[in-house]
């Protein structure tokens, strides 16, 4: 087992004990998972734990787009106001793009988020899609785990 | 003839335009927007059956490139 991913396991063992419970939920996980997903640290955990749920990013997305409309991955954390300011209203292109192109068509974009201002290189797509969507991610992913530990058991 | 709010709206956008804080980050944002809807397009003409030199044609770029950037994303699925 890669160090980084025992790590975040031991991370969400040490949380599930404070809670006195004997096992790892996946509830124990997504805290942990949640609290490494920081800019400034190693991406690798996050992305280790989501795997050993047998989930990926890609899922991640679409429950992000399913909660936030078809288009929320593929025109989120765009600069709305810069934009608008050249003459470019994202909202329109966004609604010609969702008519003209199945939901499933606009998460493939998962890859190609914008950096935030003071983000360096090495952040996961997984933080990008965090700072991108803040309102819905959490309760995404929450919905992302607990459907992979379902087809798991 | 424009009446006062009109005029003041017409000056804060021409302000706008030409302040570089505001510009630069609109350039940055139509890159990411180009980007993704590159991807959203090379998927869609792959799905109908296009090759990568048609592909290649209509975005201005080689069939190499078009099949280095695309090429393992959309082979992998």
């Amino acid at each position: 087992m890669p160090g980084h991913t025992r790590s975040a396991l031991a991370r969400a063992l040490g949380h599930a004990r404070r809670l006195a419970r004997r096992n790892v939920s996946g509830e124990h996980l997504m805290t942990v998972l949640i609290s490494v997903l920081h800019p400034r640290r190693d991406p690798r955990p996050a992305r280790a734990v989501l795997h050993s749920c047998g989930a990926t990013v890609e899922d991640v997305a679409e429950e992000i787009a399913r909660r936030a409309g078809p288009g929320a991955v593929l025109f989120g954390g765009l600069d709305r106001d810069a934009l608008a300011a050249i003459g470019i209203d994202l909202d329109a292109v966004r609604a010609r793009i969702e008519s003209s192109f199945a939901p499933e068509d606009l998460t493939q974009a998962v890859h190609r988020q914008p950096r935030p201002s003071g983000l360096k290189g090495g952040a996961s797509a997984l933080v990008l899609l965090q700072r991108a969507h803040p309102d819905v991610f959490d309760d995404a992913l929450r919905a992302v785990i607990s459907q992979a530990q379902q087809r798991k058991s | 003839m424009l009446t006062d709010m009109e005029h003041t709206l017409d000056i804060a956008q021409s302000a706008a335009s030409a302040d570089p804080d505001v510009g630069l980050r609109a350039v940055a944002a139509m890159r990411v927007l180009t980007e993704r809807l590159e991807i959203v397009q090379v998927d869609n003409a792959r799905r109908l059956g296009w090759s990568w030199q048609d592909i290649a044609t209509r975005l201005g770029v080689t069939r190499q490139t078009v099949h280095r950037k695309h090429g393992k994303r959309i082979g992998s699925r």
